[in-house]
């Protein structure tokens, strides 16, 4: 059980989102503020990062779009991303999942941990960058949901938060495990 | 049978019990299983949810999953061992309580702390209430509300989802737990309530239902019973309905009436078994029943005719009855074949006829018997004594005697067969007339005193002072027990004495119970022959009847006398020292006496002393008890020593005895002795003796005489004869000696003026004709008529008697009493010679061969008749028929007296004087004289009219008692209705009736009355009222007369 809990509540490694709207960043930036959320179809702690997304950008209005980055391995077969994350990312209004095969756009991020979201505004410039839950696949009230509302409602928000989520790369020292 | 409420509370709770632990048991095991399907399911939701982790292209398992595969087992293995091993136990519950909260715990923490987990505590505590039990609810709750605590306050997101939680959000959700188990709790109890009742229920449906299969298992072995009685009875059993259509038919239905059950049910029963003639009856019988409710033979056995399926009629006994079935009337028959029973009656009907005609055979034939038996003894004593009154020698008269004696041994012999054979069919009829008691007893035992004299016994009689003498029942057969007791003790005693004594049983208003005992000191009997001499044609000792004759039947008739008396015969005996028998009998006490009791001068008697000289004691005690009773002073002694003695001693003492009763037969000095030696001496003045004897020798009376000795008296003395004797002769003491009182101022007894002197031995000489009383006064030795006499017009009277011995016998004895006879041998003779010549009077053997007495008189009186009726000769019937019925049969059949076979001269005689016919010899009639005169009555006169019969008498004067008081009231009606032609006709017949009776004076008023009807007024009330006085006068004397008439009638038929 402790190592659950620790499991669940171990932050992944943080983000490093670059403080300006990157020219390489491969996907177009909105008027007003841009996220840009860097996932891993198949994390299941993803889920309660897009459930969280959801509810920023009801909250946000049509003052954010997003971008959700979906690692894809570059020998992964068709149709390997299209999960419900990438079905629920779809369905949320203002949000574009977005193939990012070999993870290319997300090292562009800085996005290390699934569930790494970096908040761009009208400027180009970070104004946030962290993760969306309070812990690994956990819903509910956390700091990242609390501070991209305090954002769009007023400008002002914390800048960093923990980021809870499978990680973006494969560890090198370890022999890749052939996907299905 | 209904189980008690304690019994029922018990299985209540028992069932409750096993339905709690059932559903224990049974949620356990669902729980066990939801255990197996949670883990599984929190595996495949882990597994679906989250069933890896990444980590770029690589994949691990994720933690929710190997939590599931863990955490899950660990918290499902001890539920699911409990159940296994524990199942329905309260730990058991508690564990798998604790366990599904802990399961949800880790859902809740699986998914994240998403509130919708948390539904699953609720759905937990909702699956846990189905136990029932609110302490696993409890529990559980606790369980869920310490895993919020703890988690909500140290990893807030595990239970709540959210970082940094409220540190009282616990108790919010505690609070909503506590609020679902407070209905869950509530719901718990209900239901356990509800579930206590339904076990309630069904604890008492199953009583009701034992009961009630109990019951039915009562009922269906009744049904079976019954059904068995009905299927094996042995009586016809079919049941009707209201339309008498049949539905029920056993099987001895079957076999009586030849029909098949199955071809009968719903048939009309009236068509098949029911003879045609009665079945509209039986219709209309079931119809009026069901419209009035009344039926005729409903609830009865009644004998019917019924029909077999052959059509042949057969009678039944039919017992209906009727019942109700589901609302259904129903009747039920009981039939039985009753032709073996009828058959068997009819049968039995005929045996009785048979065996009527049979004991009326044996009748006829005893009293044929007795006729056959008694004609010929007729003959020999008769003869026997016309020798007797011949000259002849010395061994003649012996032998003579003896075949007299014989003669009279045999019809006594004959007597007792009579009387045994009525006392058997039941004929024997006691007479109920009033009678007094010690002058009965006296007059019984004068003749035994004779027999107890010559074998120098003392007959002694003690009849005690509180026995009343005025009874009502049957002197006669009471005269016969006693002489049969008396006679057998005479007879078994050689030496001693013989006593009778009589004493009260028992007594109230109406009856008393007379104890009686004869005692002897004879030989006695062995106490195993006791009770059998009591059987008939039985003695002691078979040779007794050769040393004693008899014919063993006098007890057995004695025995069964005292039966229909109401009493008991029963016999105390020591063999060698005596014997003593007692009988009680139960009689009336008479309302009034037949004469007023002779007022005794007791004052002449009181305190006189008296002396008793009787070396018996017992006859000492007897007199000393009589004098005291009378106010005198006795003194007994039982020798003449002894009484010197006492004398002397009375005269020293200046109080001398006045009276002296001696007994004549003592040792040594007898009375006689004694009296001659008181007699010579002068220092006794003024002396009465009385002589007591046994003896009834006439010198002895003439010795008396010379000695100055006042009375003999025959022993057993009778109280009334030793006062009326004790009396006469102080009385005459005093007479010449100058004293009162006069003789009239002794009045003497009404009843007859008794002499003292008894049996003709009286020292005056007075009572020579008392010898009349046994009958024997016609055999003096002078003839009573000499031949050749034509001086006396002699009445011409013809014999019919087939018997020659007999013939002749009648033949002599009546033409020694002056008459002329013709005798004849046939009824047909009789009628002719009847028919020739006129004769005074016939008389007519009733037996006869082929025109016999009854059919001859028949014919006789027919010719009278078609004579114009003017004559009427007299015939007196001869029969040997001792049964008074046969008497009567003679009177009815035309005859005008009769006279039993063997007849004395006197009887002969008497009859004849019935019937108006007297012998012209003036010593024949003296033969027939009556042995009183005077009084109310003129005895001689009625007597004459008797004829000597004293039967006749008795029978007359009982009709005249039966009859006379109608007759009086119909006069009485008449003189208060002035009705004077019936008071003229009543009158008339009633002096005819008193005429008769020689009763001249009441005669005499009844012609006054019948007079008076001519004048009316007031002579016809007082004549009445002197008839009145004269009836009420004459009533006790013609009682008396009848008292006497029975006894000379026992003793002339005995």
């Amino acid at each position: 059980m402790a190592w659950m809990v620790r499991f669940e509540s171990s932050p992944g490694a943080p983000a490093h989102a670059p403080a300006s709207w990157p020219a390489q960043a491969g996907v177009a930036r909105g008027r007003d503020y841009t996220l840009v959320m860097s996932a891993h179809p198949r994390c299941p702690c993803t889920r309660a990062s897009l459930d969280e997304l959801a509810i920023v950008m009801a909250a946000s209005g049509k003052r954010m779009t997003a971008r959700v980055l979906f690692f894809v391995p570059e020998d992964a077969p068709p149709g390997w991303w299209e999960t419900d994350l990438w079905r629920t990312a779809g369905s949320i209004p203002n949000v574009t999942p977005v193939l990012d095969r070999g993870g290319t756009l997300q090292r562009v991020f800085g996005a290390e941990t699934s569930g790494s979201v970096a908040v761009y505004d009208a400027a180009g410039r970070l104004q946030f960058n962290g993760g969306l839950t309070a812990a690994r696949g956990q819903r509910g009230e956390n700091p990242g949901r609390l501070s991209l509302i305090s954002l769009i409602e007023s400008g002002e928000a914390a800048r960093m938060t923990p980021v809870f989520g499978c990680p973006l790369r494969t560890p090198t020292a370890r022999d890749a495990r052939r996907l299905d | 049978m209904p189980l008690s409420p304690s019994v029922a509370g018990t299985r209540a709770d028992q069932l409750f019990e096993e339905q709690q632990r059932s559903t224990y048991v049974r949620i356990d095991r669902a729980f066990a299983i939801l255990m197996v399907v949670q883990v599984i399911g929190g595996v495949v939701l882990a597994a679906s949810l989250t069933p890896w982790t990444y980590a770029g292209s690589e994949r691990s398992l994720h933690p929710h999953v190997i939590a599931a595969l863990t955490l899950g087992p660990a918290i499902a293995v001890a539920p699911i061992l409990m159940v296994w091993f524990r199942s329905g136990t309260l730990a058991t519950r508690h564990v798998v309580g604790i366990s599904q909260m802990l399961i949800g715990a880790l859902l809740i923490h699986v998914t994240g702390g998403r509130i919708e987990t948390h539904f699953h505590v609720f759905g937990s505590l909702a699956c846990l209430a189905f136990y029932r039990d609110s302490g696993v609810l409890i529990s559980a709750s606790i369980t869920v509300i310490l895993d919020h605590y703890l988690r909500g306050t140290y990893l807030p997101m595990s239970v709540y989802g959210v970082a940094t939680a409220n540190p009282w959000r616990w108790l919010e959700h505690a609070g909503w737990v506590a609020f679902t188990d407070i209905f869950l709790i509530w719901a718990c109890r209900e239901s356990r309530h509800m579930r206590q009742a339904l076990a309630d229920q069904r604890a008492l449906l199953e009583a009701n239902s034992e009961a009630m299969k109990q019951h039915l298992v009562r009922v269906e072995a009744s049904e079976a019973r019954s059904a068995a009685i009905v299927r094996t009875a042995l009586d016809c059993i079919i049941t009707i309905d209201a339309q008498g259509r049949i539905c029920e038919f056993n099987h001895a239905a079957e076999k009586t009436f030849g029909y098949v059950r199955e071809e009968v049910i719903g048939h009309d029963m009236a068509d098949l078994i029911i003879p045609p003639a009665l079945r509209s009856a039986h219709r209309e019988g079931i119809k009026r029943y069901l419209q009035t409710g009344v039926a005729r033979v409903l609830d009865r056995r009644v004998e019917v005719m019924a029909m077999r399926a052959n059509g042949s009629e057969f009678p039944v006994e039919l017992a209906l009855t009727s019942s109700s079935r589901g609302g259904e009337l129903l009747f039920t028959a009981y039939i039985r074949d009753i032709t073996e029973r009828r058959r068997a009656e009819s049968e039995l009907l005929r045996a009785k006829d048979a065996a009527i005609a049979a004991s009326r055979a044996k009748s006829e034939f005893v009293a044929n018997i007795s006729h056959e038996i008694r004609t010929p003894m007729n003959g020999i004593l008769g003869m026997t004594d016309l020798v007797l009154e011949t000259d002849l020698t010395a061994r003649q008269r012996e032998f003579m005697q003896m075949v007299k004696s014989s003669g009279r041994a045999l019809l006594s012999v004959i007597n007792d067969v009579l009387d045994f054979s009525r006392i058997e069919a039941g004929k024997l009829l006691l007479e109920v007339i009033e009678f007094p008691l010690r002058q009965t007893i006296a007059e019984t035992l004068t003749p035994l005193a004779l027999r107890a004299h010559e074998k120098n016994l003392e007959l002694l009689c003690d009849v005690h002072r509180n026995v009343p003498d005025q009874l009502i029942g049957d002197p006669s057969r009471l005269r016969q027990v006693l002489v049969n007791l008396v006679g057998n003790a005479l007879k078994f005693t050689e030496e001693g004495e013989v006593l009778l004594t009589v004493g009260l049983e028992n007594q109230n208003q109406h009856e008393v119970v007379l104890h009686v005992a004869v005692r002897d000191t004879g030989i006695g009997i062995p106490t195993d022959k006791q009770q059998s001499i009591f059987s008939p044609f039985i003695q002691a000792d078979g040779s007794t009847t050769r040393r004693f004759g008899g014919t063993g039947l006098g007890l057995t008739i004695s025995s069964q006398l005292v039966e229909l008396m109401g009493g008991r015969l029963w016999v105390e005996s020591t063999e060698g020292k005596g014997s003593t028998f007692h009988f009680t009998v139960n009689l009336r006490r008479a309302a009034a006496t037949v004469a007023a009791a002779p007022s005794i001068d007791w004052g002449t008697l009181q305190g006189m002393r008296a002396l008793i000289v009787d070396d018996n004691a017992t006859n000492r005690r007897i007199l000393a008890e009589m004098l005291g009773n009378w106010g005198l002073h006795p003194t007994a002694v039982d020798g003449a020593s002894a009484a010197n003695a006492a004398i002397n001693d009375s005269i020293q003492d200046g109080r001398p005895f006045r009276l002296i009763l001696l007994d004549y037969q003592m040792p040594e000095t007898d009375g006689l002795m004694l009296a001659s030696k008181l007699a010579s001496r002068r220092d006794l003045p003024g002396l009465t003796m009385l002589l007591l004897t046994s003896s009834d020798r006439p010198e002895d009376a003439s010795n008396a005489r010379e000695l100055g000795i006042a009375s003999i008296l025959r022993k057993p003395v009778v109280q009334s004869d030793l006062l009326n004797a004790v009396l006469m002769a102080l009385q005459r003491t005093a007479s010449a000696a100058g004293q009162i009182p006069t003789p009239h101022a002794i009045p003497l007894p009404a009843s007859g003026a008794r002499e003292p002197m008894l049996n003709g031995s009286g020292v005056n000489g007075s009572g020579a004709n008392g010898s009349g009383t046994n009958g024997s006064g016609a055999s003096g030795h002078t003839p009573a008529y000499v031949e050749g006499d034509e001086s006396i017009d002699r009445p011409h009277l013809l014999l019919a008697e087939d018997n020659d011995i007999n013939q002749a016998l009648a033949v002599h004895i009546l033409e020694r009493a002056g008459f002329r006879v013709t005798p004849v041998g046939t009824g047909e003779q009789a009628v002719t010679a009847s028919k020739l010549k006129k004769f005074d009077a016939i008389l007519m053997d009733v037996h006869m061969p082929k025109l016999d007495g009854f059919a001859a008189t028949a014919l006789i009186r027919e010719r009278e008749v078609l004579q114009g009726g003017t004559t009427h000769v007299p015939i007196v019937a001869l029969t040997a028929h001792a049964m008074s019925e046969d008497r009567d049969r003679c009177l009815r059949a035309g005859m005008d007296s009769y006279v039993a076979k063997p007849f004395t001269t006197p009887e002969l005689l008497r009859a004849l004087a019935v019937v108006g016919i007297h012998p012209p010899h003036p010593q024949a009639k003296a033969i027939i004289a009556p042995r009183r005169t005077g009084g109310i009555i003129d005895r001689a006169e009625l007597m004459a009219r008797m004829g000597g019969d004293e039967g006749l008498l008795r029978r007359l004067i009982d009709m005249f008692l039966v009859n006379y008081p109608k007759q009086l009231s119909e006069l009485h009606e008449a003189v208060r209705q002035r009705d004077v032609e019936t008071l003229r006709r009543r009158s008339h017949t009633l002096r005819g009736a008193l005429s008769l009776f020689a009763a001249s004076e009441a005669a005499d008023a009844a012609h006054r009355l019948e007079k008076s009807a001519e004048f009316g007024g007031r002579a016809i009330d007082e004549a009445f009222r002197a008839l009145q006085a004269e009836l009420a006068r004459l009533e006790p004397t013609l009682n008396t007369l009848a008292l006497e008439a029975r006894h000379m009638t026992n003793l002339t038929d005995g």
